[in-house]
């Protein structure tokens, strides 16, 4: 896809964060009791909605930052990096996650090692989906 | 992999943004490559030789892991 193109899916995703993020602010001050969730995860969206737009007009302010983005996203190297560093994250998180499961067991905190084991089978399960569709693809 | 980017740039009298904005990478990129810490996909490999006018061989040595 032409970059251009991608900036402005970004500019248009940015403005559905900030728009959702209103959204969330009206409903949040119309509802009655406790809105302890929806009240600051609005301000969050909307918060990010703007920072990207900031962003974004950073790199479109000239045709040379947009041409060095472009690059720079582009860049196998970049990929490379950004692929096993991810590939880190997920191993990390896999590990930690089967040790925070033990040790909760035994703290008897059933009900958050049973939400995190269950996070360690969802991720492991797309993991071999998404496997599974790489290698009939190549 | 050796490869020989940086004795044909200076030949060429370019310097490293040089080369990255002519094969489309960054610069960090072509400083990775020069000191061998970072190994061209074959793309880019092919995107330098051409841009060098040389045979891939003549620009990216292979090394057989010992």
């Amino acid at each position: 896809m032409d970059f251009k193109k991608r900036i402005k899916i970004r500019y248009l995703t940015a403005v559905v964060y900030i728009v959702l993020g209103l959204a969330l602010a009206a409903l949040s001050f119309f509802l009655e009791g406790e809105n302890e969730f929806v009240s600051p995860f609005s301000f969050a969206l909307i918060v990010i909605g703007v920072a990207r737009i900031r962003k974004l007009s950073l790199i479109t302010r000239n045709e040379a930052s947009l041409k060095q983005r472009e690059i720079a996203e582009g860049d196998e190297r970049n990929i490379y990096i950004m692929l096993k560093a991810k590939n880190a994250a997920f191993s990390a998180y896999m590990l930690l996650a089967g040790i925070a499961v033990i040790v909760l067991m035994f703290l008897e905190y059933t009900l958050i090692a049973q939400c995190i084991g269950y996070s360690v089978c969802a991720l492991a399960l797309i993991y071999w989906v998404c496997y599974w569709i790489y290698y009939k693809k190549s | 992999m050796d490869n020989n980017i940086k004795t044909l740039r200076k030949e060429k009298g370019l310097t490293q943004d040089d080369l990255a904005l002519a094969v489309g990478v960054t610069r960090q990129t072509i400083i990775s490559l020069e000191n061998g810490k970072y190994n061209a996909s074959l793309q880019l490999a092919f995107k330098i030789s051409s841009f060098f006018g040389e045979s891939i061989e003549n620009v990216f040595i292979f090394k057989e892991e010992e």
